[in-house]
């Protein structure tokens, strides 16, 4: 059966690529890599907490995926217009990534701080700090207006350019 | 030139449509060179959230039990523990706060990096192989563990605690299924970087402009759009909105670590100012919280010394009367923010020699405080003997305001934040029976 010059171990690793998909490396890798993992949650089997661990880390992959990513992507499209048609915009300069960036920022910042900025956890960050969350959502919109007004000026000098140029 | 390869787009095999339909993912952007450069970043700035968290979790000196020990069940997961120093005293400081800004800075480039992939989740058929389908469990893992710690991280830090678990139990184990899955994700994808990143200059790419830049080659990993669409902004510019959002979120959070920028820290929760007195600092844990009257804490109150030569209590007069060392110390909590102040106390190795403690293997410490996690601590030989180790009795001149633990309170050098008992009422040195 083997060809000559093929060696045995050679067509048992064949065998196996065609039966697994990959290299038996990559098995090694991934068993290694589930053991740990198999470590890991046996060392919670008894802690009451462990079902509700699972929840959130299911969750974050599942609202992420399918809820989050995709309002985001939709939001972008809901923008695609103002990169169409160059040519009716000032100068021919499309607005496009003037609102994008600006806005993908903002939106991102109130995913990074929305406990503060929805005033989430007022009674314990004031029973910890002393202070209330009541600033948080001012801060949050003068970041945001600074974002939309910085870029809003970058559009002009842009427009400007290219209105002397052309 | 448009897309001279659309045309040569391979078998599109029948799914169910939707996101399913190769042809739905449209950006001219996707491709392995692009995801490259954001899994290096990653692959530079993860290991180092692993470690400051490892060296965090290290730092409460879990091996002396109580309230330091907050995951007993940890097993072979804790192999690496040692005694935490003393010095230098900025060590957590730096360690947390590294850990926290890095982790927000990060963020932006985990998302990228999903955006970049996200076709991935829907290939059709959506499991190839066995191989194909272990790799695919270990991806859940890893876009799992890594979301679950940007998300108990963040949520952490601003006292949301929605999850229903502890915050230390669910971001240790959390991180262990984190370092399974990245290590074999970098183990098999590893190759596959280097080729990409080798497949064009990032220096030549950083010079294309948005109305030159064409899609990747056609790729086997199915990132490369089939059908793109005309280019709305270029790698370069896509990569700068990632670095930028990074910068941003580490930019508006730098000054609640760094007591000179505090002001600047306009969307991280300890950037607020206190005022200007000498008591003016951050606070963790007031006073009208911790279930004590006033009375408790003032003529009435005295520190209590166990050992084993007996039991010595002490007034405030008399601590005042004792040897005063003055030291400028931070208090870093595990949060990420910290702040320097004045310090003055008597050493705790002191205390400990008035009850025959000096040699004592640990000190266990109380507040008044009723209730919470860190009413009690444990601290190490090492904390004992250390120099600027102290019990407090006064901040930046003045007595300890009731927030700040008035009349005593315990300053560690290099230790968590919540290390540092306030209100203190009794010292325990403990030797081995």
């Amino acid at each position: 059966m083997t060809e000559p010059g093929v060696t045995e171990p050679q067509v048992a690793t064949s065998r196996f690529v065609r039966l697994y998909g990959e290299r038996p490396r990559h098995l090694v890798v991934l068993l290694a890599c589930f053991a740990l993992t198999a470590y890991t949650v046996l060392r919670l089997a008894d802690d009451p907490a462990l079902t509700r661990i699972v929840v959130w880390f299911v969750g974050c992959a599942v609202v992420w995926d399918l809820v989050l990513a995709p309002a985001f992507a939709l939001a972008d499209r809901a923008l695609r217009p103002l990169g169409r048609s160059r040519r009716s915009w000032p100068g021919g300069v499309s607005p496009l990534n003037h609102v994008r960036v600006p806005g993908l920022l903002s939106a991102l910042l109130l995913l990074v701080w929305a406990p503060l900025v929805l005033q989430r956890s007022e009674d314990v960050y004031r029973s910890t700090s002393g202070l209330g969350q009541d600033v948080f959502l001012g801060r949050w919109l003068l970041v945001s207006a600074v974002l939309f007004g910085v870029s809003g000026v970058l559009y002009a000098v842009a427009v400007v350019r290219r209105s002397r140029r052309g | 030139m448009t897309t001279s390869h659309a045309s040569t787009p391979g078998p599109v095999r029948s799914g169910p449509g939707g996101p399913f339909d190769p042809r739905t993912w449209r950006s001219p952007l996707r491709g392995p060179w692009l995801t490259s450069v954001l899994a290096l970043v990653l692959l530079v700035g993860l290991p180092v959230l692993i470690v400051t968290g490892m060296l965090s979790y290290a730092a409460y000196d879990p091996g002396l039990g109580g309230s330091n020990e907050q995951t007993p069940a940890r097993g072979l997961l804790g192999f690496f523990l040692f005694t935490w120093p003393t010095s230098p005293s900025w060590l957590y400081r730096v360690n947390q706060g590294t850990h926290v800004l890095l982790g927000l800075a990060l963020i932006p480039v985990v998302l990228a990096k999903l955006w970049s992939v996200a076709p991935k989740l829907f290939a059709w058929p959506p499991v190839a192989s066995p191989a194909k389908a272990l790799e695919r469990l270990s991806i859940l893992m890893l876009v799992g563990s890594t979301l679950f710690l940007i998300v108990t991280g963040v949520m952490n830090i601003q006292y949301d605690y929605a999850w229903g678990f502890s915050f230390y139990t669910g971001h240790f184990y959390a991180a262990w299924v984190f370092v399974a899955a990245f290590g074999a994700h970098v183990a098999l994808k590893l190759p596959t970087v280097v080729r990409s990143l080798r497949s064009r200059s990032f220096a030549a790419e950083m010079a294309v402009s948005t109305r030159d830049t064409e899609p990747e080659p056609p790729d086997p990993h199915g990132l490369v759009a089939i059908d793109p669409a005309e280019p709305t902004m270029s790698r370069r510019g896509a990569l700068a909105v990632v670095g930028g959002s990074s910068l941003t979120l580490f930019a508006l959070s730098i000054g609640q670590s760094v007591d000179p920028l505090r002001p600047t820290a306009l969307l991280s929760p300890r950037g607020q100012s206190y005022g200007d007195g000498p008591n003016d600092f951050q606070v963790n844990t007031t006073f009208s919280e911790i279930g004590v009257e006033e009375s408790e804490l003032g003529a009435a109150w005295r520190l209590r010394l166990l050992g084993p030569d007996g039991t010595v209590e002490l007034r405030r007069e008399e601590l005042l009367a004792m040897a005063m060392i003055t030291e400028e110390l931070p208090i870093a909590c595990v949060e990420g923010w910290s702040t320097s102040q004045l310090w003055t106390g008597v050493r705790l190795r002191e205390l400990a020699a008035l009850v025959g403690g000096a040699d004592a293997d640990s000190v266990f410490v109380e507040s008044l405080q009723r209730g919470g996690v860190f009413s009690t601590t444990t601290l190490s030989d090492r904390q004992l003997r250390a120099d600027k180790t102290l019990l407090a009795l006064k901040v930046n001149g003045v007595d300890l305001s009731l927030d700040h633990g008035f009349p005593a309170r315990m300053i560690i050098p290099a230790a968590p934040g919540v290390r540092n008992t306030k209100w203190v009422s009794v010292l325990d040195f403990r030797s081995p029976v």
